[in-house]
Formats: C-alpha cells, structure tokens, sequence
C-alpha cells in the first residue's frame, strides 16, 4: 500500500504543476497582459535602481534654475525649488510602488486571516465578523481612509496602515466567500475524516484552493492602492513635503498648474501608468486562473 | 417540385468548429440526412457527439464566436437557411422551425412572466393584438396542463418540468413545420415524460410537423421515431430506419450502444459497456473516430477515412466491416 | 439600516475618541494653560469616562446637535445645513452621468464585441479606472479653465461651477461601471434564455432590449448603489481641488485642524447618505428583480407564521 500512496502523491504533484503551467501558458496568449507584466517589471527595477539611475541628487535646491521647463539637461523640468523632476519621478517609484503594496500586504494578510476564521467557523464568529464589515463597509472607503489618515497622522508608515486596514473588510470578505465555496467540497470532508485539526485543514485544504481570487485581487489593488494614497497625499493627510512620491510630486505641482503644468502632469502620467499595468496584468491573471469566467 | 416539398429539412455537409485562440474543436463534420415531412428522426449518441450543436445550426442560433460554420446547406421545400438575411431567418425561427432546450431551469428569461414568453412569440409572428395574443398564450398553458391563472407567474416560481412545459409551449404556439426537441425529457420525471411524449406525438399526427428528436435514450426513439441517425464524434456514423437500427444495428458504435441496454430476458450478470471514452473533439484520430474503442478495429481503420456505405436501401453505415460487404 | 447607522456612528466616535489629540489644545491654541484645559474640558464633558460621552453625542445626535466646531466655535449643524445641499447635487449629479455614460458605454462594447467599439470603450474604460480623480480633475482645470477659459477653476456660483467637478468626479465610475456592464452583458448573452429568444425569431435589437439589458442590468444596479460610496468619497477631494465649500472640504479642514467634532459630523452625515442609498438600491432590485421579491415574500412570510407560533 504504501507504493500506492506514492504513487498518488507524485501524480498530484503533476497535477499542480500541469495547473501552474496550464495558468502561466494561457497567460502568455494574453498580449495586454504580457505588455502590463513588462511595464510592471520595468517599474520595479526603476524602484530599485532609481536612485542610482538619477542624474542629479532628488533633494538638492537650485533657486537659480527654479521652474524650468522639460529640456535636455532636465528631462522632465525642474520645480520650484529647481529640483530635477526626473531625479525626483526616479526616486519617487519606491516610495508609491511601496506605499500600494505595503497597504495590500496588510489587508490581504488581515483578510486572510479573518476570512479564514469566519469562513471556517461559521456560525456566531461568522456572525460577528460579518456584521463589523458590514458597518465599516458603510463608510466609504476613501472617507474611512481620510479619518485613519486624519487620526493616525501624515507620513509614509501611516498612510501604510491607513490604506491597509480599510482594506481589511474587503479582503476578508473575499477570502470568506471562497472559502464558503471550498468548504463543502468532499476533500474536506475526506480531511476531516482522517482527524485533520481544523486549522490543519484549513492551511493544507481550504486555502490553496481558495488562492485564485486573492491573488487576483491583491495584484488589482495595489493600483487602487497607489491611487487612494496620492489622493490622501493631495489632501494633506498622507506622504509629507520632502518625499518625492508620485502622489506628493502631483500635489507640489498644483500651485504652479498654469505656469509649470509638466510639474503636475509628468508624475500624474507615472501613476496612471503604474496603475495601467497592475490593471492589465490583473486582469490577464484573473482571466488564466479562470477560464470559465473569460467568454 | 412534388419530392421537395415532400423532403422537410434536408441537411448537407454541414461541418461546425468551435474555434478558440487554443484549440480547434471539431463538433460537427459533414453531417447530411433527410427527413420527410410528418416523421420523426432520432438523433442518438453520446453527451458531446454534436448532437445540439447540428439543431442550433440548422436554427442558426449558434453562439458566434467562437462557432463558425464552415459549410453545409439546411434546405426547407428546396430554401437554403444557410443563404437567408438574418431578416429573413427571423421570420423562420419562432414559426416554421422552433425548438425545445435541454435545460429548462436556464432556458426561459428569469425576469419576465411565462405567459409573456409565449405571448411573444405569438404576437411576433402571428401579428395578433397584444389581448389576442395574450388568450393565445392562455390556451397554451392549458394545453401542456398549467392553468391559465399562473400566466404571470416568473419562471422562478415553478418546478422544473412546468418550466420544462413552458419552454414546449413556447416552442409548440406557432404550429412549426418543423420541431428541434433537444433532449426534451431528460429532466422529468418518468410519468411526465409520457405525458411529454404524448404531447409531442399527438402534434406530430395532427398538424403534420416534421421532428428531429435528440437523446440518448433508446426507449424513447423506439417509441418516437421513424427513423434514427447514431452520432459518433460529429459525425453520423449509422442511419436508417427505426426497424434498420433497430433489428439490424451494423456499426460497431451502435451495437456497442445496444449491448450497454440491459435485457429482461437476459441471464448475464453484467452489462457490456462501450470501452474508452468519447475521443477528444478537439484532437480526433486519423481513419475512423471510433477505431480506438472498436473491438474489430483493423489497421487499416487508422489509415483512411471511411465513407458512408449503403447496406439496404435507406440504411446507412460509415465501418470498412460494412463497405467490404 | 438603523442598527447598522448606530454601529456606524458608534465606530466613528470610537476612533476618534482612542485618537491622539486634546480638544483643549485646539481650542485655546495660543493660549494654552493646564488650568484652562482642564476646565474646558469639564465644559466640554470630555472628563467623563468613554460611555456617558458617548452617550451624550448620541442624545444629542437625536437632536440633530452635532456639537460646535473646536476651532471656529459655530455650530457644527448650522455649517453643514449649508454644505449637504452643495455635496448632494455633486453627488447626484455624478451618480447620473456615471450610469448613463457607464450603462451606454458597457452595453456598446457588449453588443459589438470583439469589433472597434468593443475595443475603444474597453480602452477609454481601463484609462480611466487607472487615473487619479484629482490628476484628472487637475488636467480639467488645466485644460478648459486655464488654457480654453471657458469654466472657472475654482469656487461656488451658477450651474458653469459645478460642471469640472462633476466630471472629474465621474470618470472612475463610469470606468468601472462600463467594465461592469459590459461582463454582466455577455453572461446573459451567452445565457441559454437569450438563445431561446432568438430563436424565436425575435429580431437582434429586440433581443438586446427586451431580453438581455434587463436581466444584463440587475448587478449592474447594485454596482451603481455601491459607486455611489465612490461619488461620495472621491466628492471629498473633488471638493478639495475646486475649493467648493461642501461636506468634504469641511471633512478635510477637520483633519487638518483635528477638529474632531467636525471630522465626526461629516463622516456620519456622508455615511448615513451612502446607507439611505443603498436600502434605495435594495428595494428598487426587489422590485425588478421577481427573484428577490419572491425572497422577501418568503422570509416575511416567515417571520409572520413565526410571529403566530410565539403568540
């Protein structure tokens, strides 16, 4: 007998990767996909390397070539203060690469693990998670974001936190409901049967089977991540002055909108395209990991 | 003139692909039968063999994309479907040609009343008045035993097999010179089924509609049809009469078929099913599409394609074992 | 809906109860003493522990009192008497261009798929859901008040002033919804009712009319109710960005200043507006949609033979 088992657990090991395969496969049919994993990967190493990439130091003020337009020794102009813009869009990438994914790594981890609890549970827990995400998700989020903001004050940490615990209810939602679907699966059953612990089942069953949609959503939201937080940027409540984030560099620029537009318009381009290919890219994943959805 | 009006449809060469960005799915090949006016035809075969799909061309309702009909003419009294405007087609479906869906939980609009779903269609093509109309639609509830009263009821509110009578209504309120039945007793209920059949063929009697009548159970084409066509992997692989393939079956499918059926008169312990499973649309073998399955299966069945061969006037069989003869 | 506009307001007094920031201190400013906190603070009944003053903020809330403003000192429910009006008509007037611009493209896009609208509407619609509103609302200004002339970048006055907001606070929901729409669309078409429909001989328009928008259209109505959350939050920096004198500038002055009275006051006016929205959304699905109101029916129904059993 023990050969037989063997035998099985090397074909789902198959299986899996035939899946993974199958998934990364369909994906490199998807041509918009593909362009948005490049443009995201070309984004990523600017984070990484931008700082070594700049051609002047992002912070160093230069009142004599103050508000320059876009020319061959400044790329992208200059600001008020006569910094390079360019410097500035090339340092700034880490900072909104990591201020939407940090917020996502909070409330996916968040929504994972109150999902899991209410998803698996049942009953009065599922109850009462429920309800509390019902009442925050009466608050609209961007409001709930102003008011953490608000409390928690301005800086880049916070801004993290802000974002990610309203992110919470959504992703605890959205892990709950896949896993309500796994749940009644047989192969749970099948665990509990063999006494699997229910957090055991939970970790070996109910999660990888319910991955799909959160990665899905956590890649999605990391646009709508780096969006809400240069909203909250904008408003005063979220990145500070000297910080060159994307969303900081837009709102510096808006005092100088009719004489310097580029100030405004260059990083407020660097977002959308940010965004533009997580957008893509997510949809192209949601796409190959389901292809029923896709008709 | 007199031989085409007597002929009612005709299919010929009709071949249909499913084409994706992956795959080629191949679910129809050159498929051609005849059926005369008043009888029934039996399409029979296993889930997947093309069987809906050869009905939802000849209505043209066929989901483009990814369907693309790659050829074929469907002629009813010597009219070509396949070379009419969408205009011109509207006109047919509904009234000369209407069919029955498989599933009756999703084939009728959630969020519209069952008498309005016949309604339409009688005032479509009947050109009554909406009251008109609307007593038309009453009838028809009546007469597939729903009582007028539920006329605006949603679908929702019914069972099953009254869904499934609504969905026979619709098809049956413009008197249809010809009815596609797409499995339409497989979610009733044994009794019910009866009923259905009964139904069916009383219409068939009275108004002279010509029926193809698609399943897999051979106790309802024993009790239906005139004539019966096996579907093998999109292709009709044996046809003829009810008695040909009936008392004589030739292919080895369609013995197969008869030998998954058990006898009451039979001693065996057990039933003898067809080995392997339906091949891969997508990827079909070379030669003949059931030589992997096939008890008799020679090299040669791998090698080359294999023609319809007549047996006896009217029966056909697409199996070298047959052209040999 | 009442138990849940408790528990919002309860949550947002929480916050802002646990949050750093003395009341005192932004009163007196300037002027700051111990002795002066301490006694406004004993006015102010923010010596007492954490459930009589919520208990007070909850009375008084049912006199509609929303407390006065720490900084100015006015009565925080006579400010928004004149800035709910100026908010609702952005919101409105946003949710309506969202739907109709957003059904209209969705549908577009649905209806020729795989073609050249399909292809336009879906890249306008991914553009726009990957833009800032306020970057988007910066450009607006940039291009028709600054460089065309033609609307007025900033301020309150006749229907030209609301115009710019509006539309910038439109264009990511009407994204999202066109992208909504246009999925919702090709379920149904592919659905086996609207194969039946057609093959009754119902010509194409016919179909897409009759048979697909309104089964197409059920989970778009509920999208439409929750972008309303999105109207209302983006309003918030829209009104920043046009300095139009609404909830949300207020909101956002609060924060600023930690003016919390304020900061409490607009959330609950803001999030009890969304809640009304959605009971609205709630009941007008039920009345389209046979299959909810046949849920309803059953479960008071229910309720009722429950009710008996009891008695």
């Amino acid at each position: 007998m023990p050969e037989n088992t063997a035998v099985m657990g090397s074909e789902e090991v198959v299986k899996k990767e035939n899946q993974v395969l199958a998934v990364i496969k369909r994906l490199s049919y998807n041509k918009s996909a593909m362009a948005g994993m490049i443009i995201f990967a070309f984004i990523v190493f600017i984070a990484i390397f931008g700082e070594m990439l700049a051609p002047y130091n992002y912070a160093t003020v230069d009142p004599v070539n103050a508000l320059q337009a876009p020319s061959l020794q400044h790329l992208f102009g200059t600001d008020n203060l006569g910094r390079d813009i360019f410097s500035r869009v090339l340092v700034g990438c880490k900072w909104s690469l990591l201020i939407g994914v940090g917020a996502q790594i909070i409330a996916c981890g968040g929504g994972i693990i109150l999902g899991c609890i209410s998803g698996f549970f049942g009953g009065r827990v599922d109850q009462v998670i429920m309800r509390c995400c019902d009442v925050i998700q009466a608050i609209p989020s961007v409001l709930l974001n102003i008011c953490l903001a608000g409390i928690l004050g301005p800086g880049v940490f916070n801004t993290i936190l802000a974002m990610g615990l309203t992110g919470i209810t959504g992703g605890t939602r959205l892990m709950r409901s896949s896993i309500m679907t796994v749940r009644k699966k047989e192969y749970l059953e099948a665990a509990s049967s063999i006494n699997c612990s229910n957090s055991r089942s939970i970790i070996m069953h109910a999660l990888p089977n319910s991955f799909s949609p959160m990665i899905v959503s956590f890649t999605m939201s990391i646009g709508s991540g780096v969006i809400g937080a240069s909203g909250l940027t904008y408003l005063g409540l979220g990145v500070q002055a000297p910080n060159p984030e994307w969303g900081a560099l837009v709102s510096s620029g808006r005092n100088y909108l009719q004489s310097a537009p580029y100030m405004t318009i260059i990083p407020g381009i660097c977002i959308m395209i940010l965004v533009l290919s997580l957008n893509l890219f997510g949809d192209g994943l949601r796409d190959a990991l389901d292809p029923k959805l896709k008709k | 003139m007199m031989k085409e009006n007597d002929i009612f449809p005709e299919v010929k060469d009709l071949t249909v692909e499913y084409v994706t960005k992956e795959e080629t799915v191949q679910a129809v090949n050159d498929v051609l039968f005849t059926l005369r006016k008043g009888k029934t035809l039996g399409l029979v075969g296993e889930t997947g063999a093309g069987k809906t799909t050869i009905a939802k061309s000849i209505l043209q309702v066929l989901p483009v994309p990814p369907a693309v009909v790659k050829s074929g003419e469907i002629l009813i009294e010597g009219q070509d479907l396949m070379k009419l405007s969408e205009d011109e087609m509207c006109k047919v479906r509904g009234k000369r040609v209407t069919m029955i869906f498989q599933d009756p939980m999703t084939a009728l609009n959630p969020v519209m009343t069952v008498g309005h779903q016949i309604a339409e269609v009688v005032q479509l093509h009947d050109g009554v008045s909406g009251v008109e109309a609307k007593k038309r639609a009453e009838e028809m509830l009546e007469m597939v035993g729903i009582p007028a009263a539920r006329y605006s009821e949603y679908p929702d509110q019914f069972s099953g097999r009254m869904r499934q009578r609504v969905v026979i209504a619709i098809a049956l309120a413009c008197n249809p010179d010809l009815l596609l039945a797409d499995e339409p007793t497989t979610a009733l209920d044994v009794t019910i089924q009866a009923q259905v059949l009964d139904l069916m063929r009383e219409l068939n009697k009275v108004k002279q509609t010509s029926m193809i009548l698609i399943t897999h159970d051979l106790g309802v084409v024993a009790e239906m049809c005139d004539d019966v066509a096996v579907v093998y992997a999109g292709e009709i692989i044996e046809s003829g009469t009810l008695a040909d393939i009936f008392k004589k079956p030739t292919h080895p499918y369609t013995l197969g078929l008869f030998g998954s059926i058990p006898k009451i008169d039979d001693d065996s312990e057990r039933l003898n099913p067809i080995m392997g499973l339906p091949p891969n649309p997508a990827d079909l073998p070379n030669g003949c599409k059931f030589h992997p399955r096939c008890p008799y299966a020679t090299e040669e069945c791998a090698r080359r394609d294999v023609q319809m061969t007549e047996l006896t006037e009217g029966h056909f069989c697409r199996c070298l074992k047959a052209e040999r003869r | 809906m009442i138990p849940v506009i408790i528990a919002v307001i309860i949550v947002v007094f929480t916050l802002l109860y646990l949050a750093p920031g003395d009341a005192a201190s932004v009163i007196l400013g300037s002027t700051y003493t111990e002795e002066a906190a301490v006694q406004i603070r004993a006015q102010l009944g923010l010596d007492q522990p954490y459930i009589v003053q919520l208990g007070n903020y909850l009375w008084n809330l049912c006199h509609l009192d929303f407390g006065e403003s720490w900084v100015s000192g006015v009565s925080v429910a006579s400010e928004l008497s004149s800035r709910v009006p100026r908010t609702l008509a952005i919101g409105t007037a946003s949710i309506i261009i969202t739907a109709l611009a957003g059904i209209l493209l969705g549908v577009t896009a649905a209806v020729n798929q795989n073609k050249w609208q399909d292809t336009v509407s879906m890249i306008l619609a991914l553009l726009g859901t990957s833009l800032p509103g306020f970057f988007f609302a910066l450009l607006l200004v940039l291009v028709f008040s600054y460089n065309l002339g033609w609307l007025p970048a900033y301020g309150m006055g006749g229907i030209r002033y609301y115009i710019l907001p509006v539309l910038a606070n439109s264009v990511g929901g009407i994204a999202m919804l066109a992208r909504q729409t246009r999925s919702s669309m090709l379920e149904v078409i592919h659905s086996d009712y609207i194969t039946m429909a057609k093959s009754k001989g119902l010509k194409p328009r016919d179909v897409i009319y009759q048979h697909t928008l309104p089964n197409a259209m059920i989970p778009v109505l509920t999208t439409i109710g929750m972008q309303f959350a999105g109207v209302l939050g983006g309003g918030v920096i829209i009104e920043t960005v046009f300095s139009i004198p609404g909830v949300g500038y207020y909101l956002v002055t609060g924060c600023n200043n930690r003016d919390y009275n304020v900061v409490m006051a607009c959330t609950i006016v803001i999030s009890v507006t969304f809640s009304i929205v959605m009971l609205l959304v709630d009941l007008l699905m039920a009345a389209v949609d046979p299959r909810i109101k046949a849920q309803f029916a059953e479960s008071a129904l229910k309720k009722k033979k429950g009710g008996k059993a009891h008695a």
